[in-house]
């Protein structure tokens, strides 16, 4: 027995429903379609709501590739409370702090979203406001100890890629560390 | 020309405006309940550093706005609450608007920093899902006039079709962008390297370590592309939807075990909306009596 109705047959909505409903359907369906045409091959330039974009900046899955490897690095400016010395600066195990995969805690560190939507300062903004809760935990982590972080920095270290493995190439030679952000004293 | 435009309204109301059985979204209520279940709990062992104002988290749009340890623990588990109640079908009209939003919120505290597109369909889905009849079969609480077989329960059609037309327009998207770039369909270079980046698997890079040649990246590049087109149309014909179903499948478990990502797998879970009612009535029946036999069994097994 089949259970589809027949042709034709209405569904219950009320008007005031399906005023709601077609819109939403013609919102989503035309975002997507804008979308798509504004990529390729028309290269048009549709006006598109920032909802419309938000909602399907989902076809660019893996579409860029570096020739060299990337891994941000945490460090923390450590000081003894017990002595005038500092400690300096410790580097800090990332899933301590990020405990997510590789990949995520790569994409969480970068910014993604806050680096796409305000390219200018949006990661800095993240960034700073991350530094924080890192020198925050890192001190409750420490809070047995007479050590406290008084600033953080984020780095990255880049090396050749390799078919070999991700970290093949990743000797001291080859690898390049920059500071990313320095938290000011 | 006006009768044109009556015909179109005509046939576009009824598309979205129709009744459908309600058997496949049903289904689809409970794989992607469960999926998103699964997905939600990988943050169980770290709710405090994930969303309390003792972790580490990059909000977007939201603020710093995390509460306490033990408050941000009892948010979290009344969406757990709220995502098995979804996944039961009780009273979906106001749980899922309610497990969208709670969503939503951990969403923009920790998660859309990633800026990952599996996140934004999942949500998508949910969003659509909001406004269907999810709970007329396969529920502990069937929301029927009471009386009323269920098999001649119908449904209004545009949550389904809506679900429909969004993957199909998925895949399609996908398939476009990969066509404008000719690092994918030209030298293959994209999916070589994107084999040997920072999400590839031990399995990934032994492939890498293959040496394959650079035309076996195009042509499998080139095929993506054909699957991703092919299935953006071929789920909606009836004869050759099971390939795409297939081609899907196996696509997404590729993506899952070459890049580490199971995120995607709920897609397959999608097609269930595009399968013939009759079928999914009769497989999902079949897996509830086997779900009952195996509880009494248990109960027995117990008792004894």
């Amino acid at each position: 027995m089949r259970h589809d109705p027949p042709r034709g047959e209405k569904g219950k909505a009320s008007p005031l429903a399906k005023i709601f409903l077609n819109a939403l359907a013609i919102f989503l369906l035309y975002s997507g379609i804008a979308v798509i045409l504004n990529y390729f091959p028309l290269k048009t330039r549709l006006p598109l709501t920032r909802a419309g974009q938000f909602l399907f900046h989902v076809f660019p899955v893996f579409s860029s590739y570096q020739e060299h490897n990337l891994q941000f690095v945490l460090f923390a400016w450590v000081v003894d409370t017990t002595s005038t010395k500092p400690l300096g600066w410790v580097r800090l195990d990332i899933p301590e702090y990020f405990p997510h995969k590789d990949a995520e805690n790569r994409m969480r560190l970068a910014a993604n979203i806050q680096r796409f939507y305000d390219p200018v300062k949006g990661q800095t903004r993240a960034h700073k406001s991350l530094s924080r809760k890192i020198r925050a935990r890192y001190n409750s982590l420490n809070a047995h100890t007479p050590f406290r972080a008084t600033r953080i920095a984020i780095g990255t270290e880049t090396w050749p890629a390799s078919p070999r493995s991700f970290y093949a190439l990743k000797t001291p030679e080859n690898t390049i560390a920059v500071t990313f952000y320095l938290e000011e004293p | 020309m006006l009768s044109w435009v009556k015909n179109t309204y005509r046939r576009w109301d009824s598309f979205w405006f129709g009744s459908v059985s309600p058997y496949p979204v049903s289904a689809f209520r409970v794989l992607f309940g469960l999926f998103i279940l699964f997905y939600f709990l990988q943050f169980l062992p770290h709710i405090s550093l994930s969303f309390s104002n003792e972790g580490i988290y990059i909000p977007f749009l939201v603020g710093d706005v995390a509460p306490g340890p033990g408050r941000a623990g009892l948010i979290y588990f009344y969406t757990i609450g709220l995502n098995i109640a979804f996944i039961l079908g009780y009273r979906t009209r106001v749980v899922t608007p309610i497990f969208l939003l709670m969503f939503l919120y951990h969403y923009l505290l920790n998660m859309a920093v990633k800026h990952c597109s599996y996140d934004i369909i999942m949500l998508t889905l949910l969003l659509i899902l909001c406004f269907g009849d999810l709970d007329k079969v396969w529920s502990v609480r069937p929301s029927r006039p009471a009386g009323q077989d269920t098999a001649g329960t119908r449904i209004l059609a545009w949550a389904p079709r809506l679900i429909m037309v969004y993957i199909a327009l998925i895949y399609f998207g996908m398939a476009v962008y990969k066509m404008s770039d000719p690092r994918w369909w030209e030298s293959g270079l994209m999916l070589q390297r994107n084999l040997q980046n920072y999400w590839a698997t031990p399995l990934a890079f032994k492939i890498s370590r293959l040496d394959l040649p650079l035309w076996f990246f195009t042509a499998l590049s080139w095929l993506t592309i054909a699957l991703e087109l092919f299935c953006s149309f071929a789920f909606f014909i009836r004869p050759i939807r099971r390939y795409a179903f297939w081609g899907g499948f196996i696509f997404h478990f590729l993506v899952m075990i070459l890049l580490g990502l199971p995120e995607f797998m709920f897609m397959p879970l999608t097609y269930v909306v595009f399968m013939d009612a009759d079928k999914v009535r009769a497989r999902g029946d079949e897996y509830l009596e086997f779900l009952r036999k195996s509880l009494k069994w248990l109960q027995k097994k117990n008792t004894a």
